[in-house]
C-alpha cells in the first residue's frame, strides 16, 4: 500500500507497479482512503483544523517545534508524524523519541526528504517507532515502485528484512492503528 | 652430570611439547576447528544480473522512447543517485527493449544491481517524454530473463 499520494489520477498507476491501495492526499474526495496532512507550530490551531474533518479522515501531523509534537503526540487523531526536510530535527532528541515510542506512534518520511535524513531514520526506525516510508506524488515520475523503495533503503543502510517490513508490513498496521 | 640431565631432560621436555603442539595443530587445521573467513564470492560479485522492466509512459510518448534512450537515462540515473563510481562498479546496459510491451531488459552484476533497481525512479524523463522504470523482476540469466517476457 501507498500511503500518500496526491492525484487520483495516480490510482490505475498504483496497481501497475505493484501497490494495491494508496491513500489520497485530498479531503472532499470520494476515494475509500483519504488523509490530511497538518503541518502546524501552534496547537490550537491544530486543533481546531483536525476537528473539522470527518471521522473517516486519517490525520497526519507536521509538528515544526517541540511542543506541536508534545501535543501532536498526545492526540488520539493523529494517526502519524510527518517528518520531512523542514522538521527532521525533532528526532535529534532522546526525550522526543521516547515519547513516540510510549504513545505508539507512526512516524512518516517523505521519499523526498534528502539522502541525509532518510540515512538518520533508518536507525531510529529500528528501536524507537515504526516507519512508513510515502511518495507523496502528485505526478506518476514522482511515483516509487515499492522494489525501488526496497532497495533504496538498502543502500542506505537498512537490512533488506527491515527494509522489506517498513514498505510492506507498515502501511497496513497504519490502517490498523487507524482503524482501532 | 646433574647439569647435563636436566639439560636432556629440558630437550626432551621441548620436543615432547613441540611435538604435542603440531598434533594439535594438525587436528585443528584438518578438522576446521579454526573458522577463517574465506572469500568465496568474490567472483560471483562479478556474474550478471538481469533485471526486467516496464516502462510507465503517456500514450502520445510512445514513439519517443527507444532503447538508447532508455540506456541514457538509466545511466544517468544510477550517476545522480550514486555517482560516476557505483556507474562503473553496476555498469547498467539496457540490453533489450520490446516498443510494443513497453518492456525490456538491463544487464547489471550482483554487486550493482541493487544500486541500478533504487536509482530507476530517479530516470523521470526520456527524450522529453515523462516515464516510470518499474522492476518487475531480476534474474541471473538472460535465458530466464526472456522466458519471464514471453520471448
Amino acid at each position: 500500500m501507498e500511503t500518500c499520494i496526491k492525484n487520483p489520477a495516480l490510482f490505475p498507476i498504483l496497481k501497475k507497479i505493484g501497490y494495491s491501495e494508496g491513500i489520497l492526499e485530498e479531503v472532499n474526495s470520494q476515494s475509500r482512503w483519504r488523509r490530511v496532512t497538518i503541518p502546524f507550530s501552534d496547537p490550537e490551531g491544530f486543533r481546531r483544523r483536525a476537528s473539522s474533518f470527518e471521522k473517516n479522515v486519517l490525520v497526519f501531523a507536521k509538528p515544526l517545534n517541540r511542543q506541536a509534537l508534545r501535543y501532536a503526540l498526545s492526540q488520539e487523531r493523529v494517526i502519524a508524524i510527518t517528518i520531512d526536510n523542514d522538521n527532521w530535527m525533532l528526532l535529534t532528541r532522546r526525550a522526543s523519541l521516547n515519547m513516540i515510542r510510549q504513545q505508539g506512534k507512526l512516524v512518516e518520511v517523505y521519499m523526498s526528504a534528502s539522502s541525509g535524513i532518510i540515512f538518520k531514520v533508518i536507525p531510529l526506525a529500528y528501536k524507537w517507532f515504526n516507519v512508513v516510508f510515502s511518495s507523496c506524488a502528485s505526478d506518476m515520475t514522482q511515483l516509487w515502485p515499492p522494489l525501488s523503495k526496497v532497495n533504496y533503503l538498502v543502500i542506505h543502510g537498512a537490512d533488506e528484512e527491515e527494509a522489506i517490513r517498513w514498505v510492506y508490513d507498515n502501511p497496513s498496521k497504519l490502517l490498523l492503528y487507524a482503524s482501532s | 652430570m646433574i647439569i647435563q640431565v636436566s639439560y636432556y631432560s629440558m630437550l626432551a621436555l621441548d620436543i615432547v611439547i613441540i611435538g604435542w603442539l603440531a598434533v594439535l595443530t594438525y587436528v585443528t587445521l584438518r578438522k576446521n576447528y579454526i573458522f577463517a573467513k574465506k572469500v568465496k564470492n568474490k567472483r560471483n560479485l562479478k556474474s550478471k544480473r538481469y533485471i526486467i522492466f516496464e516502462l510507465l509512459v503517456d500514450e502520445k510518448d510512445r514513439d519517443k522512447v527507444d532503447q538508447n534512450s532508455i540506456n541514457a537515462a538509466v545511466k544517468g540515473a544510477v550517476k545522480e543517485l550514486l555517482g560516476k563510481m557505483w556507474l562503473e562498479i553496476s555498469d547498467p546496459k539496457v540490453i533489450f527493449f520490446d516498443k510494443r510491451s513497453l518492456k525490456g531488459i538491463i544487464s547489471t552484476n550482483r554487486a550493482g544491481y541493487k544500486a541500478v533497481i533504487a536509482s530507476l525512479p530517479f530516470a523521470k524523463e526520456i527524450n522529453g517524454a515523462k516515464a516510470l522504470i518499474v522492476t518487475i523482476r531480476t534474474t541471473g540469466s538472460f535465458k530466464r530473463a526472456k522466458k519471464i517476457m514471453n520471448m
